[in-house]
């Protein structure tokens, strides 16, 4: 398949899991001395490191490790890139035959994962790449070491911009069902709405001045409350209007968290689970009017 | 990822047993009371990807001492509730020549373990199995496989697509029918002495000697 369309919806579905074959690959014309590279074995990140290494050509080994489809920082966080399942590739691929060194080249975001004392113990060399691997070609020139560009993570807007197109195809499953249930006349607003959210939690969620991403979400709502406050007439729709988007932002700030290591520690469940409770209770008071 | 998407998955090891059921619709408990029956009485047993030990536990019913590997420590959580007096390693299926000796089991089973394994992977788990199985042992493998007969090879495609789907929803995990075993088996350097198979062929229990 051309590889534009698999990055659409790898992008656009990147909450589910693409898989690609777990191989070691050989990179250009590598020799016993060549770099050996470790990556995941999500389809998205395989297909383009190997089209950045053949560019540049990078004579080195390519080893795909079973993280079942999962990309480099989730699986290491997860605990499906692990210091085992490299040391599980090494072994089945016989990678220790194909070079005559001990020295594996990490990507520097599977540190949850990957221990480099680990992998001493079983006699290999752990080194933590660049976090992009745009930056290999000078990390390996100048003899692995990295500058301080190649250790920083940047969230800029482009990437800011697919987490918040994948975050609102995943909330969009999600929620289509509760909005024909509860909002069938207005399922045109509700799904734009979802959309608002998710884009709004990932473009400008950095200047909203709270911690929490549940409270920013909530925020997120304020401008739509004051839309639908003033242009809803009827009382009683009103109040379900205004219980619905903070509903929908509360959920979406809430599901964010799941983006980054910070957002998981935030322990907003109960805070979460109070709010839809009270939500819950008015909208059936609203049912009786 | 999605926050609320993560906590279901951090969940799936408790609902693995009922979406492997469903999957296969009630075969795997079949599969595994045929596996259990070859245990004895103080029997050394190895439950390969034992996920949440049910079969474990009914080996040790019948008076086996079981040890579990999985790669999945969520999936050993559960294990150890259900079958508490088997002992358990965290480990890859491919790092088992790290942890055991030269022939120390008198039996070696696996149930959907395989077929989460690449072809590579398979034939360097069997080999493995072949050096830490005693010499009279035997390794029995319950696992998925693509039908040969052309019925029920339609029927395999037409059936699993929508119960795939089912169990993904479930559990976020399935299975990948295994091409075929015995070209892996013998580069393994053991054979298959009897097969059993389950749903139209989808399913097979393997004997597998040295």
């Amino acid at each position: 398949m051309i590889n534009w369309i698999k990055d659409i919806y790898q992008t656009l579905f990147r909450f589910a899991r693409f898989p690609c074959e777990p191989e070691t690959v050989t990179i250009g014309n590598p020799d016993k001395s060549s770099p050996v590279l470790v990556t995941c074995n999500f389809d998205y990140t395989v297909r383009h490191l190997k089209e950045y290494l053949k560019k540049e050509a990078l004579d080195c080994f390519l080893l795909v490790v079973n993280t079942k489809g999962t990309n480099v920082w989730c699986a290491a966080a997860e605990g499906v890139f692990t210091t085992d399942i490299v040391l599980s590739h090494l072994k089945v691929y016989n990678v220790g035959e194909l070079v005559n060194h001990k020295r594996l080249i990490l990507p520097q975001l599977s540190v949850a994962g990957v221990k480099r004392k680990e992998l001493k113990e079983h006699g290999w060399e752990g080194i933590y790449g660049p976090v992009y691997f745009t930056d290999l070609k000078e990390f390996l020139n100048n003899g692995l070491t990295k500058n301080k560009d190649m250790q920083a993570l940047e969230y800029g807007y482009w990437e800011r911009f697919k987490m918040g197109l994948s975050h609102a195809v995943f909330c969009t499953l999600v929620c289509i069902i509760p909005i024909f249930l509860f909002a069938s006349d207005w399922w045109i607003q509700g799904i734009g709405l979802v959309w608002y959210f998710a884009f709004s939690m990932q473009l400008i969620e950095h200047f909203i001045p709270f911690e929490r991403l549940l409270y920013k979400g909530l925020a997120l709502s304020l401008p739509i409350l004051v839309l639908t406050l003033t242009s809803i007439t009827d009382p009683v729709l009103k109040t379900q209007a205004t219980l619905g988007v903070i509903a929908l932002g509360g959920y979406i700030g809430y599901d964010a968290q799941g983006h980054s290591h910070l957002g998981q520690n935030q322990k907003s469940g109960t805070i979460f689970a109070g709010m839809f409770a009270f939500l819950a209770l008015v909208y059936g008071g609203t049912l009786f009017l | 990822m999605s926050f609320v998407y993560m906590k279901i998955l951090e969940s799936r090891p408790e609902r693995y047993d009922i979406g492997m059921g469903l999957l296969t619709l009630g075969s795997l408990t079949k599969i595994k009371e045929r596996i259990a029956e070859h245990t004895q009485s103080g029997n050394k047993v190895l439950d390969l990807g034992c996920g949440t030990g049910t079969l474990g536990q009914m080996c040790i019913e019948k008076g086996a001492q079981v040890t579990g590997v999985d790669a999945n420590s969520g999936m050993l959580e559960v294990a150890k509730r259900n079958s508490p007096s088997a002992n358990y390693l965290n480990i890859s299926l491919s790092n088992l020549d790290e942890h055991f000796s030269d022939e120390s089991f008198d039996i070696i089973l696996s149930t959907l373990a395989f077929s989460e394994l690449t072809h590579a992977e398979r034939v360097h788990v069997l080999k493995q199995i072949k050096r830490i199985l005693k010499k009279e042992g035997k390794v029995l493998i319950g696992d998925e496989i693509i039908p040969k007969n052309l019925f029920a090879k339609c029927f395999y495609y037409a059936f699993r697509l929508p119960m795939r789907l089912l169990t993904w929803l479930m559990t976020q995990t399935t299975t990948n029918a295994i091409p075929s075993f015995d070209e892996e088996v013998r580069e393994a350097g053991m054979q298959i002495v009897n097969r059993k198979p389950f749903m139209l062929g989808m399913f097979i229990l393997l004997e597998i000697k040295k």
